[in-house]
């Protein structure tokens, strides 16, 4: 510890407890004085604490007569100096950084099912811009589970369902509000959703008409629900198919050739229409005796047998209706589905 | 314009304020500079401070005045990216993503160095630039940038900047990774 005189009054004081008033080195008490006299004088001296090189300014360690390092302006012990230059942090912010980790990995786990969801939304979107509204509704179903409730999700999703014929599906997305902010695309999607529905109320009437045999009426109003609802071709084609069973049932059938060919047209990876033009062109080689409509509706046959493969349900309607359409073609008898199943089928059934 | 204290925003977004002083005493750390005081939060102006060493090495107070902006951001946008997808792609009502947005946005209104923090860099610009520092080229710009910005602290420049790269940050970050 170093000890310097007061200039004023000559004693000696430890350096760190005086101070310098106008330059000059004081002790406290003849510091205080001067400062009183130079506040009457109206003058404000500049102060200063003297700066003990030999006394940690942190721990106060005493040093005897060798300086310690001067940091920052002020002597630090090598004990405070280690410690300045690996300030500690403090116990509570690395537990809160180790907790907001492992929130931050909990959240990420838990919102994994978002993340996968969200690619989907993304993809569906990309689809949608390029007018794929099957593999947007592919990439939508993976987005239904997670619930949004975003109204620019909903709205696109619904729109895709529709656009594929699944008014089902777009019913799933809708449901997940309540309530629509009333914009274009609210509006937009709202009118397709009343067309849709109009159709299959309409497409449900007319099946009760078939079944009740008033085939104009039911011919009528599956045209109505086509033209309600064009962007899906099944009303169409359903309207086409009435037409079409009624021209067998009166052994028109040239006019069911065409119009199973219309169908076909419609939705060519069908393979129940492919069997119906199968079907009408084994009724003509039935009456005619062509060998020219025998092998069309042969290769037709092996072509519905293909794209049947691909689900279950395709495959035992194929099997169903070649049976019939081969039988046809071996006999040139013409009997509709019911009449074969009465004459070969309930047999089946009935046999042990 | 809703006049909101400091004091008041400072208690709202505590967590920020803590990430900022913590990044300048992990850049003092790494950089070796002599920390005298640290002050984590408080309810005061300013609500933290790193009393440090100064030095005449550029890049080492340039690292401690614009760390606190980097890792903030960084971590604003890493939290945001937690409750991105769940609340602003599907809307989907999720209060840990709620929570991790106040945690991320928090973070990031807090990332602006402030103009103490430029002090220690806008003495040594001039002497690092005339050696071509790139780092001190680089700093005149972003200094004024954060000088201007913090006036405009008035007109929610904080907030704007936490919410933009809230949002666009793990909106990019998420378009990247769905391909």
């Amino acid at each position: 510890m170093r000890h310097l005189k007061c200039s004023s009054c000559t004693k000696e004081f430890p350096a760190a407890q005086m101070f310098t008033v106008g330059g000059a080195v004081v002790c406290e008490s003849c510091g205080d004085r001067l400062l009183e006299d130079a506040a009457a004088k109206h003058r404000k001296p500049e102060v200063t604490r003297v700066i003990d090189a030999t006394i940690c300014s942190r721990c106060k360690a005493d040093n005897g007569e060798t300086d310690f390092r001067i940091i920052g302006g002020a002597p630090f012990c090598p004990r405070c100096t280690e410690r300045l230059y690996a300030y500690p942090f403090p116990l509570w912010l690395k537990a809160s950084a180790a907790v907001s980790v492992l929130l931050l990995g909990f959240a990420l786990w838990h919102d994994a099912p978002y993340f996968a969801a969200g690619a989907h939304l993304t993809r569906a979107r990309r689809a949608m811009e390029a007018h794929d509204y099957k593999t947007a509704v592919t990439h939508f179903a993976e987005v239904l589970p997670v619930k949004p409730t975003e109204q620019d999700v909903i709205l696109p999703a619904a729109r895709a369902y529709l656009m594929t014929g699944d008014v089902a599906g777009a019913g799933a997305f809708l449901d997940l509000r309540s309530e629509y902010t009333d914009n274009d695309e609210f509006k937009s999607v709202n009118q397709f959703w009343s067309r849709a529905n109009l159709a299959l109320v309409e497409a449900d009437s007319a099946n009760k008409l078939v079944q009740a045999n008033r085939t104009a009426d039911a011919q009528r109003l599956m045209t109505k629900a086509a033209r309600d609802y064009p962007e899906v071709p099944a009303f169409a084609v359903g309207a086409l198919l009435i037409k079409g069973g009624d021209a067998f049932e009166h052994k028109d059938y040239d006019t069911f050739l065409t119009t199973s060919r219309e169908a076909r047209t419609l939705m060519p990876e069908e393979p129940r229409l492919i069997a119906g033009v199968a079907s009408a062109l084994a009724a003509k080689y039935a009456v005619t005796g062509n060998a020219a409509y025998r092998a069309e509706a042969e290769s037709l046959l092996a072509v519905a047998e293909t794209v049947a493969q691909r689900s279950a349900e395709d495959k035992t309607a194929y099997d169903e209706y070649a049976e019939r359409i081969r039988h046809r073609l071996a006999t040139r008898i013409v009997i509709n589905g019911e009449e074969y199943n009465r004459r070969f089928r309930a047999k089946e059934a009935s046999s042990p | 314009m809703i006049i909101i204290p400091g004091w008041l925003i400072s208690i709202a977004t505590f967590p920020g304020v803590i990430v900022h002083e913590s990044a300048h005493l992990l850049f003092c750390r790494l950089r070796r500079l002599a920390v005298f005081d640290v002050v984590f939060f408080r309810v005061g102006n300013p609500a933290g401070y790193v009393i440090h060493e100064t030095t005449d090495n550029f890049t080492s107070m340039w690292l401690v005045g614009m760390g606190p902006f980097f890792l903030n951001s960084a971590l604003c946008i890493l939290f945001c990216s937690a409750a991105f997808v769940p609340v602003s792609e599907l809307g989907v009502p999720d209060p840990m993503s709620y929570f991790f947005y106040w945690l991320g946005l928090s973070i990031g209104m807090q990332a602006f160095p402030s103009n103490q923090d430029m002090k220690g860099l806008w003495r040594l610009m001039p002497q690092a630039a005339k050696q071509l520092n790139p780092l001190a080229i680089i700093s005149y710009p972003i200094v004024g940038a954060v000088y201007v910005l913090n006036l405009a602290r008035v007109v929610w420049a904080d907030l704007i900047y936490g919410i933009a790269i809230g949002i666009w940050g793990p909106l990019a970050l998420f378009h990247w990774l769905a391909g």
